[in-house]
């Protein structure tokens, strides 16, 4: 099971404009709906292979993108309880 | 793709709607009373029909009572921001959507008096509190149909509570025109409206309607600027409708809309309703077969918006919504749906629920498919 990255922003605009300019910089990247476990937010965040996290913060810097919070999770399939479980 | 989101938007649109916002695009064009030209004069006309079959729609009579708005979130915000000053009270329920709580919350900053009326976990309101909490309210503002729930309020009782205290009574319903009838027959003294879900217009559209009892001059305009009317003074009009309707009108918008409640009255709200309990019935009833399911909604033969909300024990809503529309391409909502103290309310807090909501063109064989998704992920 991968390590994964949630990448949180303030809004889905936010979210939106750092999965495209992340996938035009090569970086593998999945939007999902925030677990509820980590935020009441209803919107979506990031999420990024653990290894791809550090140049995924890279490029979201240079975009003036930067993420809000990054939490860490172990990755699981589409049908776990929780993404983080 | 399975669309079971129309509690945030209706589609598809029925074609009638699709050709009329279509129409006055490639054939009307010009700006709603601006000029003289004969397309400008065609695109008033539109507008005026549209004012027409809203205030007809929801039992109103004069149609220049209809101001139409950006949306109803816009709507409410003119009447609350409009007419609420430092001092005053406002009531209000806890099943409310954000478009109430947010300006209610801005207004209690300066000074205004905010009661937020409880309900019980089904959503519908106490109504002896909230006779207790209208004493000396200038305005009550409520929804009809939750957009958590579907639990549709009592209008009638709560607009008699609203007459005898001499309270202002704004009804929300953004939720349940077009599904459960709504009309200033209830008692309303002001009645926001969406145009783009239960009414199947398109999105842009809104607005509020008065009661012909009901005295505009109570609420400010909150934007000023062109009407096509008046135009050497430097005032706002303060006439209805222009005096809350400042700059360009959306005609194609609001072609859609006429052709949206045109649609509805060519089918009848009482067939509308059977259509959808049929299928909403149906997707809460497979729903609650289902080990450790709840279906937050009201009980059996009370008034329903057909909004199937619903929590499976031990998931995250996040993680079932992602699923339905990951693998099975079912669109729904997850969350608080700009509702946070509904789930409170209701005791869905913090997860929130997972909201399917089926509209006009849900067929049994989408809901069959939903439902067999909703199995697959419980597997």
């Amino acid at each position: 099971m991968n390590d994964y990255l949630y990448m949180i922003f303030k809004s889905m605009t936010h979210v939106l404009t750092a999965e495209r300019a992340a996938r035009k910089s090569g970086i593998s990247c999945r939007m999902v709906p925030i677990p509820r476990n980590v935020s009441t937010d209803c919107g979506m965040c990031i999420s990024v292979k653990a290894e791809d996290g550090a140049a995924f913060l890279a490029m979201a810097e240079q975009k003036n993108l930067k993420p809000e919070r990054v939490e860490k999770h172990k990755g699981s399939g589409p049908k776990s309880r929780c993404y983080s479980n | 793709m399975i669309y079971l989101d129309n509690a945030s938007t209706s589609w598809p649109k029925p074609e009638s709607v699709v050709e009329a916002v279509s129409d006055y695009i490639r054939n009307i064009g010009a700006s709603p009373a601006r000029g003289n030209c004969t397309a400008a004069l065609d695109a008033l006309g539109v507008v005026l029909d549209c004012r027409e079959a809203v205030a007809s729609f929801f039992g109103g009579g004069n149609p220049l009572n209809v101001i139409f708005t950006h949306n109803v979130t816009w709507a409410i915000n003119t009447v609350l921001h409009g007419m609420l000053k430092n001092g005053d009270k406002v009531v209000s329920s806890s099943m409310e959507h954000n478009a109430v709580t947010r300006p209610l919350t801005a207004l209690s900053e300066k000074g205004v008096e905010v009661v937020y009326s409880p309900c019980d976990r089904q959503g519908h309101l106490d109504l002896g509190a909230f006779e207790r909490n209208t004493d000396g309210a200038k305005l009550a503002v409520l929804n009809h149909g939750s957009n958590v729930t579907g639990t549709v309020q009592d209008v009638a009782a709560i607009s008699k509570i609203c007459r005898s205290r001499g309270t202002i009574f704004m009804l929300d319903v953004a939720q349940s025109a077009g599904i459960v009838p709504v009309n200033f027959t209830q008692g309303a003294d002001i009645i926001a409206f969406t145009g783009h879900k239960g009414l199947m217009g398109v999105p842009g559209t809104g607005g509020m309607v008065f009661a012909d009892r009901f005295n505009p001059d109570q609420i400010q305009s909150l934007a000023q600027g062109g009407t096509g009317s008046l135009s050497e003074e430097s005032r706002q009009p303060d006439f209805l409708p222009d005096r809350f309707e400042a700059g360009t009108m959306n005609g194609p918008g609001l072609a859609g809309l006429l052709a949206g409640i045109e649609y509805l009255n060519s089918i009848g709200l009482q067939e509308i309703y059977r259509r959808k309990m049929k299928v909403a019935g149906m997707l809460a009833r497979g729903i609650e077969e289902i080990k450790g399911a709840t279906v937050h909604r009201p009980s059996s033969g009370k008034l329903w918006t057909a909004v199937v909300s619903f929590t499976l024990a031990d998931s995250c809503t996040a993680s079932i919504a992602d699923y339905l529309s990951r693998e099975h391409n079912i669109c729904c909502r997850h969350g608080f749906h700009c509702a946070a103290s509904a789930h409170r309310t209701i005791g869905t807090f913090p997860g929130g629920t997972v909201r399917l909501s089926p509209g006009l063109f849900t067929t049994v064989n989408d809901i069959e498919m939903a439902l067999k998704a909703v199995r697959m992920y419980c597997e």
